[in-house]
């Protein structure tokens, strides 16, 4: 089985190095064929950049199925300007995009790590760019390069055109891709709405299924039919018998599945017609140039141009009442799904006596909760034990003399304040020498020992009468 | 009538010579080699959770002697005020005379979907200033808030003013509903409640998709196509990569912070209007009466200036300063000019109060 593996990846190692051979081969014949002797004269031939790296020592098996998403396609073999409007002008299908299609994807920069993902974003741009490249360079050999970057633009227009007909009048479920760069935004979201809910993979079967008259549970509808509004329908049945619930259940996430891909063709549509609008755009700023009499002079100064014009296209329809709207519905019927599925997971775990998430959660919440209640407890201990401190330094007299007599530890530290001047024998000023002494309530005067009561009589001057009077037990009297 | 001046060979010229860039620079990424987190010096000093609080080594001893504690944003990590040794917000505040701490949250996990605001604020924030204040023997602290981290420290001011001697934000939206507020404009129709129900913590990979699609032309396209022009220089495509890593380390955001933040601050905008309630506190912007420092950038296309400039109105502070920056929301932090400009006139305001 090693022996295999090793193989396997040796021979990977081979394909890939032969096609870094054949992409600057490729390279090389294509612009002599286009006439291009500066290549094999002056220059010399490019370096194979990759040589001596192997990429695959990087964890060949490093891929991660679970990634692998359906709904977006490779991004290595699709162009982000497809329906391919320059084919028209006679260079073939796209070779320049096409020869680093072949490379990127020889390259698999998902067994390289981080790495590999900005590689695959710098291919991503890369092919884009190349494709205009390309486009231009069929329309600069015509005789009249404006006819030909008219007809270059028009044909952008149509495929764009020609897509939003198609997703408009789309009996199928399965929405194509957008072309343009509206589509790597687009392809993005597929990936992160897939990252959320993998089980949207499924989700095209789910509905072909129910089109062809299979409805989730086991319901058998034949000659059901594609018709949206008549399989909603039949999804609102009531369940029946014995697995009612989890029909209604299945029901209500194939409906909310038709809702997901309704908001996302919206999406899509609004996307389409902000492409539209940002051809118009280029078409202006081109105009604008032109009559102050300004010229683009490199493949890079029209991109730049088209992604300004772009973003200024696109930042309009942002910042739309509509965009709100798209935008919203899209991640809130995502949501919707999402809560079936984990709803519809839950049902299968308490099958399999499994833990669910719900009751995680609801565990995770109560322990939040008492690690906040328990934080606070202790800052109150802190705080409370602080006062204490407080308030056994601001009393001298009597700190002093609780030293000495340590019976007096227990002398009660509540703040609550009685009227002391109820006893016989304390007047107004008593009190407050007796609340200065931390004194203030009858619990704190009847916890006086007769050792401490000595000690006060002697510091408030009273000459005897704490004890003649028998303030000590006519508080123990008057206190709760 | 198309204003397009370039002959075939120059189309394929150029065509060509961006080709073998582009695979040349693919190959020096591989030896780019690690891409350090942070560059200062710096230790830890307290830790809770998932959170740390860390306290940067500056070369010389500071000569503010009330320490700085900075609070980010729990989207995005930290290291961007750190990115490199010449493009560092930190170093610069250190070099300013700042004794400077900051507030890691971490990468919040599913077990952590409960911590709400207040749990961030009146728990690990809190506890944090108190660490501070104890290790210096002091009763206030200086705070330097950061995006959605400055939102908090202006929430954290007003419910404990008398713990915060003087408040810097950075980048701080206040009124979220300003007309140039994409973000917030985007926000409106999403049921939260069934977005945080559903999700339990927002995956950063989504919050990620938000922020690109602000500018997504640029940013994910024109952005890679500038860089492959600096590709041959190792020490350029090092730093783009920095960059490059900073941007997609998004953390999962807690399920429920995210709801309040989403629902009070940006649906309702509740901030300017005082109504936020955090824990037993009621956020009232009057409070903040300490000296407070606004550092907003002119071309923030996430937080834009007015959202910032509306804080002016709101808080109770008589001792407000505004301060401007001709730049965007990361620029203010990595940009050659901002480094001349920002720490320095933080770190000035600062030793004059």
């Amino acid at each position: 089985m090693s022996t295999n593996a090793n193989d396997w990846n040796q021979s990977l190692i081979n394909d890939w190095a032969e096609t870094q051979r054949k992409y600057w081969e490729t390279w090389s014949d294509y612009a002599r064929n286009a006439g291009m002797g500066a290549f094999g004269a002056g220059l010399s031939p490019p370096r194979n950049p990759f040589e001596g790296i192997n990429p695959f020592s990087l964890n060949p098996f490093g891929q991660n199925m679970f990634a692998q998403n359906p709904f977006v396609q490779n991004p290595f073999t699709q162009n982000p300007f497809a329906g391919n409007p320059f084919a028209q002008f006679g260079a073939g299908a796209n070779p320049f995009a096409g020869m680093l299609d072949q490379w990127g994807s020889s390259m698999r920069p998902d067994a390289l790590g981080d790495i590999g993902t900005v590689a695959q974003r710098f291919y991503d741009m890369g092919k884009s760019f190349m494709s205009m490249s390309e486009g231009l360079f069929g329309v600069s050999g015509q005789e009249q390069p404006d006819a030909a970057m008219n007809m270059w633009m028009s044909s952008m227009q149509a495929a764009l055109q020609q897509w939003i007909a198609q997703i408009q009048s789309n009996a199928d479920f399965a929405t194509p891709d957008l072309p343009g760069v509206s589509g790597t935004t687009l392809n993005n979201w597929a990936r992160f709405a897939d990252s959320v809910s993998p089980w949207l993979n499924m989700s095209q079967n789910v509905l072909k299924e129910i089109a062809e008259g299979h409805l989730p549970g086991g319901v058998e509808i034949p000659g059901l039919g594609a018709a949206q509004e008549q399989f909603c329908r039949a999804l609102s049945m009531p369940g029946l018998g014995y697995t009612r619930e989890q029909q209604e259940h299945l029901q209500g996430l194939a409906r909310n599945l038709l809702t997901y891909h309704d908001a996302l063709r919206a999406y899509k549509l609004a996307f389409a017609k902000t492409a539209l609008a940002s051809l118009e755009s280029v078409q202006k700023r081109l105009q604008a140039m032109h009559e102050k009499g300004e010229k683009i002079e490199s493949l890079r100064g029209l991109y730049d141009m088209w992604v300004d014009a772009s973003e200024e296209a696109y930042g309009d329809f942002a910042t739309s009442d509509e965009y709100q709207v798209v935008y919203g519905d899209l991640v809130n019927a995502l949501m919707q799904v999402r809560k079936d599925m984990n709803k519809l997971a839950e049902q299968h775990y308490k099958l399999m006596n499994i833990p669910t998430r719900s009751e995680i959660n609801t565990m995770q919440h109560r322990q939040q909760e008492n690690r906040r209640e328990n934080r606070h407890l202790r800052r109150e201990i802190a705080e409370l034990r602080a006062e204490l401190e407080e308030l056994a330094s601001a009393r001298p007299a009597v700190s002093r003399s609780r030293r000495k007599s340590p019976a007096q530890e227990s002398l009660p530290i509540d703040n609550v304040e009685d009227d002391l001047t109820a006893i016989k024998g304390i007047g107004p000023k008593m009190a407050e020498k007796l609340y200065e002494q931390g004194i203030k309530n009858f619990s704190n005067l009847a916890a006086i020992n007769a050792k401490f009561a000595e000690e006060l009589d002697e510091a408030l001057k009273t000459q005897g009468r704490i004890l003649r009077d028998d303030w000590i037990g006519q508080a123990k009297k008057l206190r709760r | 009538m198309i204003p397009f001046k370039m002959r075939p060979d120059e189309i394929l010229n150029e065509a060509r010579g961006f080709n073998e860039k582009l695979a040349q620079g693919v190959g020096h990424l591989m030896d780019v080699g690690d891409i350090p987190s942070g560059v200062t010096p710096k230790e830890a000093v307290y830790t809770e959770d998932k959170m740390v609080l860390y306290r940067y080594k500056g070369e010389q001893a500071a000569k503010n002697k009330t320490p700085l504690l900075i609070v980010y944003a729990l989207v995005n990590r930290p290291y961007m005020t750190d990115l490199q040794e010449n493009r560092s917000t930190i170093r610069g505040l250190l070099d300013a005379g700042q004794d400077v701490y900051l507030v890691d949250w971490g990468y919040p996990d599913e077990a952590d979907r409960f911590l709400t605001i207040d749990d961030y604020l009146n728990g690990y924030l809190d506890r944090c200033v108190d660490v501070i204040a104890k290790r210096h023997g002091v009763k206030k602290i200086n705070l330097l808030g950061i995006c959605q981290g400055g939102a908090f420290s202006l929430c954290y001011s007003s419910m404990h003013p008398e713990k915060v001697r003087n408040l810097v934000t950075m980048v701080t939206p206040v009124d979220f509903q300003t007309p140039d507020n994409m973000l917030s404009h985007w926000v409106q129709n999403i049921d939260i409640d069934l977005l945080v129900d559903t999700q339990g913590n927002i995956p950063g990979e989504m919050l990620n998709w938000t922020f690109l699609n602000l500018k997504p032309y640029q940013l994910m396209a024109q952005k890679y196509l500038g860089v492959v022009d600096l590709m041959d220089d190792p020490k350029a495509l090092k730093n783009f990569m920095r960059m490059e890593k900073w941007i997609f380390d998004s953390p999962d955001q807690a399920g429920e912070t995210f709801r309040q933040f989403a629902k009070d601050f940006f649906q309702q905008n509740k901030l300017m209007k005082g109504e936020v309630e955090i824990g037993d506190f009621t956020v009232d912007l009057g409070n903040v009466t300490m000296p407070v420092l606004n550092v907003f950038a002119e071309q923030d296309h996430l937080v834009p200036p007015d959202a910032s400039r509306a804080m002016k109105k709101y808080i109770g502070s008589k001792d407000y300063t505004e301060l401007s920056f001709p730049g965007g929301h990361i620029g203010i932090y990595v940009s050659g000019k901002a480094q001349k400009m920002i720490p320095p006139s933080i770190g000035d305001w600062l030793n004059k109060r």
